[in-house]
């Protein structure tokens, strides 16, 4: 029993990983314009990948992979066309989960046992962030105004300056007592 | 810029994933603590700590790492793992240790990890400080029969070659002034017309000095539930025969001799017994030294009188010379070879088994010649070990008090 219950201790940390590697693999394959077979092939050549920073997910292979997912994203959006709404809102939720999984994984290496609490909390948190973020995705993407107008340039920068901003406020405020 | 408000919406989950982190920014470090219940094992016991762990803030990961020494078996489960804290929380983790070979060990420390803010901010490593635990030895327990050499105390337990108030009977001699009536012998007094007594040994202590040679340690220790080396033999023994000995009244004295010389002056009572195995926990090989046999064969460690046990696997030279010398100087001396069976060198070529075997026939004639010398070499076996040899001690201490005996 008690061999059971290290093996499932090590089974949590491995886990983490495995979800790190499909939510990696998962960014690979959602950019691709429709499963034909080029995508199948792509994805066979991509594989490596994600499982490599499933593997080392403290290593600058998460944000390589990130760095590929949105490139074949927005060459593919060059090539046919940009994605409809609700792909793009899946396809954001599922980069910042593979973020999220990853900086998970890099701080708990395989060795540890992990409490379920530990992974309760953080998955209410991810599902927290994401519920949060799908109307404002939707909102970004609906903003009215002609694609490439000043006007929406301006909003655009405004919008990015006041996030720079806020972040900035939250890192140097006090901290919680 | 590009017109593609998609990149854009991509990051959003990005940005309220940092804002939600960053309200919850800690403003200090996690606290961490170690506790031992006792700071004194037994071999094999087994002892439950607890890591202490509390935060002010909300941590999203805590790792917590304990290390130990290797004789302290930390299940692997325990020895680390990773768990999440609430502001104001404090985490009990417990650390189940199982002493496994005696001596002195460490257990921590103990290395508390946390990171918050989905990873963005990760805290300076707390360390709580490794505490030493001391195992004492725990060997099958010893007995002997009563016969030391030269028990030349007040009063005890062990029977002397001095006349005197004792159940020893020596023999009969005539009845003097002072002798008690009960001790009439009538049917020689009746035989002889005349008062004899019955003539009695008196029973008294005596010095038992133990020596752990701890120049080398022979064979690989596989802890209390494994083999024991060379030493693990001799300090469990020397931990059976300390308290065998101060259970009979006796004074008892510990020297490890090795690169370096320690000891444990003579002392009785139950006191000593704790002492002596807190000493023997103690008993290490130390590589580098200074050759101690001069003063290990000088008299302020080891008592004229006392019965020497050393426990020694006879692997070194100045080992079987020491003994050798002992004996040339009429001391009672008794070696007990701790190497044990299985012990051997690792196979280095096709003359390993060879030179093994030679070494062997070299350590078997010097075994022989030191038995030839007046020295008992035995094996030890736990109780009666000793019980054949110390008779032979005995007498042939008898016969080196005698007058015109060969010195």
């Amino acid at each position: 029993m008690r061999r059971l219950l290290a093996r499932a201790d090590f089974a949590v940390a491995l886990l983490v990983r495995l979800l790190v590697a499909a939510f990696g693999l998962a960014a690979i394959l959602v950019p691709l314009p429709g499963f034909t077979t080029p995508a199948a092939i792509l994805a066979v050549f991509a594989l490596p990948l994600p499982l490599v920073a499933a593997r080392w997910p403290d290593s600058p292979w998460v944000p390589c992979l990130v760095f590929v997912s949105i490139a074949e994203w927005v060459i593919a959006a060059l090539f046919v066309g940009a994605a409809p709404l609700l792909p793009t809102v899946l396809y954001g939720g599922l980069l910042y989960l593979l973020h999220a999984t990853a900086a998970l994984a890099a701080t708990l290496p395989m060795t540890r046992r992990v409490e379920p609490v530990l992974l309760a909390r953080v998955a209410l948190r991810l599902f927290g962030v994401v519920l949060v973020s799908t109307p404002l995705m939707i909102a970004v993407l609906l903003l009215p105004g002609r694609p490439g107008s000043m006007l929406l340039a301006g909003a655009g920068a405004v919008s990015a300056l006041g996030v720079a901003a806020l972040l900035v406020l939250l890192l140097q405020r006090r901290p919680a007592e | 810029m590009f017109g593609r408000p998609d990149l854009a919406a991509l990051a959003v989950p990005f940005v309220v994933g940092t804002a939600v982190a960053l309200l919850r920014r800690p403003g200090a470090a996690p606290t961490v603590r170690l506790t031992l219940p006792a700071q004194v094992l037994a071999e094999g016991q087994t002892m439950e700590a607890a890591v202490y762990v509390e935060t002010e803030n909300s941590l999203d990961v805590v790792v917590v790492a304990t290390r130990t020494d290797r004789w302290l078996g930390l299940k692997g489960a325990e020895a680390s793992r990773a768990t999440a804290m609430q502001a104001g929380e404090q985490a009990r983790l417990p650390v189940s240790v199982r002493a496994l070979r005696w001596g002195r060990h460490v257990i921590g420390p103990v290395i508390v990890r946390s990171s918050t803010c989905d990873g963005l901010l990760v805290c300076a490593a707390q360390v709580a400080a490794p505490q030493e635990v001391t195992v004492l030895p725990v060997g099958e327990p010893f007995a002997a029969v009563d016969s030391v050499p030269r028990a030349a105390g007040v009063v005890g337990a062990h029977r002397s070659w001095r006349p005197g108030e004792g159940g020893e009977i020596a023999g009969v001699r005539r009845f003097s002034a002072g002798d008690r009536l009960r001790r009439i012998d009538w049917r020689v007094t009746l035989r002889a017309r005349e008062m004899f007594v019955t003539a009695t040994l008196s029973e008294r202590d005596t010095d038992v000095i133990i020596v752990l040679d701890a120049l080398h340690e022979a064979g690989q220790s596989g802890g209390i539930d494994g083999a024991a080396n060379s030493l693990d033999t001799a300090v469990r023994a020397a931990g059976a025969l300390t308290a065998h000995y101060l259970g009979t009244g006796d004074r008892l004295g510990l020297v490890e001799y090795g690169s370096r010389l320690r000891y444990l002056p003579r002392m009785a009572g139950r006191a000593q017994v704790r002492r002596a195995l807190d000493w023997l926990a103690a008993v290490t090989v130390v590589p580098e030294g200074t050759d101690a046999t001069v003063r290990l064969l000088g008299p302020r460690v080891l008592a004229p009188n006392a019965l020497l046990i050393v426990l020694t696997p006879l692997v070194d030279e100045r080992t079987t010379q020491i003994l050798a010398t002992l004996a040339q100087r009429a001391r009672s001396v008794v070696a007990v070879d701790t190497l044990p069976p299985q012990a051997r060198p690792d196979d280095a070529g096709e003359w390993s088994d060879l030179a093994w075997r030679l070494w062997q026939m070299e350590r078997e004639a010097d075994i022989t010649r030191l038995r030839e010398a007046g020295v008992p070499v035995v094996r030890w076996e736990g109780t009666g070990s000793l019980d054949l040899v110390l008779r032979d001690v005995s007498r042939m201490a008898v016969a080196a008090s005698l007058p015109g005996a060969a010195r």
